[in-house]
């Protein structure tokens, strides 16, 4: 064998030392980047099915805006559950409320007012509001674009 | 009896653990010539890589969603919601251009140090088919982020498949998985890229490895009159070889690093089969042949083109059944070496032409407008100045 | 009677179908000839193969040929030509009966007698009456949903007033607008009422020189609203809800109105800048002319160059773009003169006629506001655009920037909404909005520095990863040429 031929000193220098802490340092700085990498992140990628929180506790004719990818929606409950709508009007795309009292849509930017199934009632706006796909599933409310 | 005596003690009773253990210390213990230097170090170096490309590939697919819907925006989540998402993307996308480069050097090693010749022929040729694995890696892999530039860059790639002779239509609608680039493609290029390339090429790593060790590494000896190596005189792989890897290993995480922070690689925007984003040009390992394919025109043009571009990969596999001469040094064998220079700048400036066809660029204080084929084009600068009107 | 309306339904029914043909045929041909070989067709209505139609019969369009094709191709197709016309009742009869009706004129002419209750063609002051006796009847215009008050809408309109008053029949009557025998609904984009055609209806008169001289009207109206917003709107985008000439000025009560209403007019569409404008101190003072004073181009323009002075933030934002090509680091005013020039523009304009008012302008204190305000607007476009600037530029590299897209979208919502407010010309709520969107942006930025604080992080933590590697690496090539002393025996 080669290694009998000329056989490394035993004695642990300060070489070693350096060399073994320096393993050590790389070996950890490598792999905590690795773990924290596999930790889930906070969302789903590009997960579009968006969980609207709070939505069991939402009243009937309650609204919620919320954010669905990078889009706006309105979320609101009718006495026959959830509809979604974005919230991006179709005139200039400020973005509307839901109110609750007149159970419309207004856009604050130039008075336009779409009813309860995003269909424009008055103002400028040239198309009703694009409606967004509810699913529920348990007591869980759920917004995706398709 | 502690619980080492007692593991080894199990091993002990079912298997040859003395013969075992001697092939492994044979190995790690082998001696290299004693001119081993540091440009030996570029095999190991590919392949260090490739195992970077390996876990960093698979950090990547726990991640990565192989859709056109979902490709890019998964992409996207890994670079801007995962932690270190941004540093295992950027090292992956890196870690391939560095590879095909260190693959590249460490073949202009072998090639200029006569390495291939005889009695290492097989290992050169198994060389050139993990160069070979290695580019189509970067083919498959670039596709992968699904933002226009991949997209494109696959659309005009596959394109000249077509071109083959009697079967192009056939092999350009079989790598593309229909008639245009589309979620089949992208399929198809993602079991190619992390299932069927990864296998190939650890396949064939492990065949030129053992032909390496097998034959040991070349001098630069006349071929059969190779001095025999004194193991006095050997350097140990395993530590002092090692050791020395040990700094490249430091050097490459360093610089993978560094690349990825200083200059990271661009998401892009989502592939668009409807838009054509201007002045599509391929990965920089590609960019020879595909200045080279501009030249030929006409009615053969395409075929000709085809042939010109396989001609060199055909001429590395045959290479060491070429050049038969028993000199390695380079210094005794001129032609070779003239022959190989030649090669070599002819593809960089191919590729640099490739690079600089339809821009813009200054050469002594003067503007030229490069076009297709390279040709520079002086640009009179007092007739582009008006800047547009909106 | 009633029998009777069950078939001239039937047929209208039949004759939609056969329209085209039909009106090709019957064109133009001379009633001499026709009456040797009179194929009998349905006297009332435009088709005239109608099927169940006896040989041996005639009718009126048997020689009223063109009016007869026009007819039954118009959304009148169901009426008989007697309830314009009156005359003969018996107006489809047996070919053998024509003869009973014709006579000779002394030049030979073939004559026909229409019957006593013939009222034939109307004359211009009576086309209004006609066409009131069943559009202005409620019960009869009930079934079809119209309204009924054309008429009277009709005698109030300049050009009823006209016709009424003065006995000018150069003014426009019923049939000048909506045709006479071809008449079809506004829906129908050949009706001279469809959106699209009504500024050409109009201008048919209405640009014509001689007529508008003699009127003492200007003839450029029409070409002016063609260049406006709203005509832009309705020709470039082929938007058939933009405003038309009728939208302003009303259809049959015709009439410019004046310009103390002229609010109201433009509030039927823009009721967040009517209502806005209505809290200003300009709403109710007499000489200002409205709307039209700053939207209208001027006076020299007749007001009908409408345009807007806000610019849509895709605009700003495309012109901000534009600028930065040329000029990378422009100044403020630079800004806003290349995003939005037109609040100067107008200014300028309208300086001289604020002056009737406000005497010593120099003096007034509602100058300064008045340049407060647009300040604080440009100020706010400003930020707008710089921001929406960085978001896009950010947003290319290797940050995402959804997130931030998202809540940009809310400052676009204030800037937008900024355009009504400033009608308030009230400086306290507009410098409410402004801060408003200050505000998003604002966020949005700190959330773009958070963002490329990251960054730069990421270059800052390279030096000492290269200490560490640099070290590391010395470190380990000592190691090496320790072991490779103490493993390698030198060749030498």
């Amino acid at each position: 064998m080669p290694s009998n031929m000329n056989k490394p000193p035993s004695r642990r220098g300060f070489l070693d030392w350096i060399v073994a802490l320096g393993t050590m340092i790389t070996t950890v700085a490598v792999s905590i980047p690795g773990l924290m990498y596999l930790w889930p992140a906070a969302k789903g990628g590009g997960d579009e099915n968006v969980e609207v929180e709070g939505a069991s506790k939402m009243a009937t004719g309650q609204g919620k805006t919320i954010q669905v990818g990078s889009q706006a929606v309105v979320v609101v409950r009718h006495r026959s559950g959830f509809k979604a709508f974005s919230a991006v009007c179709t005139h200039l795309g400020c973005l509307v409320k839901w109110d609750q009292s007149a159970k419309a849509f207004l856009c604050p930017c130039h008075a336009a007012i779409f009813d309860e199934n995003g269909k424009v009632v008055s103002g400028p706006p040239p198309a009703p509001l694009p409606e967004f796909v509810v699913k529920e599933i348990g007591d869980k409310i759920f917004v995706s674009a398709t | 009896m502690g619980l080492g005596k007692t593991v080894k003690q199990f091993f002990d009773d079912r298997y040859d653990t003395k013969l075992a253990g001697e092939l492994i210390s044979k190995q790690a213990f082998k001696r290299l010539p004693p001119h081993t230097g540091w440009l030996h170090v570029l095999g190991s170096l590919s392949l260090l890589l490739f195992i970077s490309q390996t876990i960093t590939g698979i950090m990547l697919l726990i991640y990565y969603r192989p859709t056109p819907e979902a490709a890019h925006k998964s992409i996207q989540f890994i670079t801007a919601e995962v932690q270190f998402g941004w540093l295992y993307r950027q090292i992956h996308a890196w870690g391939a251009s560095i590879m095909i480069l260190a693959v590249i050097l460490h073949m202009t090693r072998t090639y200029f140090m006569g390495a291939y010749k005889k009695p290492r022929e097989l290992t050169w040729v198994t060389g050139v088919i993990l160069f070979i694995l290695t580019i189509t890696f970067g083919f498959t892999g670039y596709l992968l982020p699904w933002n226009q530039i991949a997209f494109w860059a696959t659309t005009v790639g596959t394109e000249s498949a077509n071109k083959v002779p009697v079967i192009g239509d056939w092999l350009q609608y079989f790598l593309r998985g229909g008639d245009a680039v589309t979620g089949e493609t992208l399929s198809r290029f993602f079991v190619v890229h992390v299932i069927i390339l990864p296998w190939a090429l650890t396949g064939v790593i492990v065949v030129h490895l053992f032909l390496m060790r097998m034959s040991n590494l070349a001098t630069l000896e006349r071929v059969g009159e190779e001095a025999p190596l004194k193991p006095e005189h050997g350097i140990p792989f395993f530590p002092v070889h090692v050791a020395k890897e040990g700094v490249v290993v430091m050097m490459m995480l360093a610089v993978l690093v560094t690349l990825s922070v200083v200059s990271p690689w661009e998401i892009g925007e989502p592939a668009n089969a409807l838009e054509t984003p201007p002045h599509i040009k391929p990965e920089w390992y590609f960019l020879p042949s595909y200045q080279l394919l501009k030249y030929f025109e006409g009615p053969y043009g395409a075929l000709m083109g085809i042939i010109g571009c396989s001609v060199p990969f055909v001429l590395l596999l045959l290479w060491p059944f070429l050049d038969r001469g028993k000199e390695r040094h380079p210094k005794k064998r001129p032609i070779a070496v003239v022959f190989g220079l030649f090669g070599l700048l002819g593809a960089m400036f191919l590729g640099y032409l490739g690079h600089i066809s339809e821009t813009d660029q200054s050469f002594f204080g003067k503007r030229y407008h490069i076009t297709l084929k390279g040709w520079p084009e002086p640009i009179d600068d007092s007739t582009d100045a008006a800047p547009p009107t909106h | 009677m009633n029998l009777l309306n069950n078939m001239l339904g039937k047929v209208a029914f039949a004759s939609r179908s056969l329209v085209g043909g039909a009106r090709l045929v019957r064109n133009g041909r001379p009633i001499a000839g026709l009456i040797g070989k009179f194929t009998a067709s349905m006297v009332i209505v435009g088709a005239s193969s109608v099927s169940f139609a006896q040989e041996s019969k005639v009718s009126c369009q048997t020689c009223h040929t063109k009016q007869g094709g026009e007819l039954g191709t118009s959304v009148h197709h169901s009426l008989a030509c007697q309830e314009c016309h009156s005359g003969e009742d018996a107006f489809m009869m047996a070919k053998n009966d024509l003869a009973k009706f014709l006579s000779r004129s002394a030049d030979s002419q073939l004559i026909f007698d229409h019957g006593k209750s013939f009222l034939g063609k109307p004359s211009r002051k009576e086309v209004p009456e006609r066409c009131g006796t069943c559009h202005a009847d409620v019960a009869r215009m009930n079934p079809y949903g119209l309204h009924t008050d054309q008429l009277a809408r009709y005698w109030t309109s300049g050009h009823g007033k006209a016709l009424r008053d003065e006995g000018n029949e150069k003014v426009a009557v019923c049939i000048d607008c909506h045709g006479s025998h071809n008449i079809k609904t506004g829906h129908d984009p050949e009706s001279k009422t469809y959106p699209l055609n009504v500024p050409d209806t109009c201008s048919s008169c209405h640009a014509d020189k001689d007529l508008m001289a003699e009127a003492g009207l200007p003839v450029e109206v029409v070409s002016e609203y063609r260049d406006s917003v709203h005509g832009k709107l309705l020709y470039e985008q082929g938007d058939t809800g933009a405003p038309t000439c009728a939208t302003c000025h009303g259809n049959h009560s015709a009439i410019p109105p004046g310009f103390s209403t002229i609010g109201a007019v433009c509030g039927q569409c823009h009721q967040h800048e009517s209502s806005m404008f209505a809290t200003s101190i300009h709403a109710t003072l007499d000489g200002h002319k409205g709307c039209v004073q700053c939207h209208g181009g001027g006076a020299d323009r007749h007001f009908h160059h409408i345009e807007r002075i806000t610019k849509p933030p895709g605009i700003l934002i495309e012109r901000y773009a534009h600028l930065l090509e040329s000029k990378p680091d422009p100044t403020a005013a630079q800004v806003a003169e290349a995003i939005n020039p037109s609040p100067k523009q107008i200014i300028n304009h309208a300086l001289a006629t604020c002056m009737d008012c406000h005497e010593e302008l120099e003096d007034d204190e509602s100058l300064p506001k008045l340049f407060k305000l647009l300040d604080d607007i440009a100020a706010a476009e400003l930020q707008y655009v710089e921001t929406a600037n960085r978001l896009e530029h950010v947003g290319q590299g290797v940050l995402l920037v959804e997130n931030q897209r998202f809540l940009f979208e809310a400052a676009k919502t204030h800037l937008i909404a900024l355009a009504p407010t400033q009608h308030t010309l009230n400086n306290e709520k507009v410098a409410e909005k402004v801060a408003a969107m200050n505000d998003v942006c604002a966020q949005v930025n700190g959330q773009l520095d958070e963002l490329e604080a990251g960054l730069t992080m990421r270059y800052k933590l390279l030096a000492p990863i290269w200490i560490f590697a640099v070290l590391f690496s010395i470190a380990i090539y000592a190691k090496y040429k320790q072991l490779k002393g103490q493993w390698v025996k030198p060749l030498k």
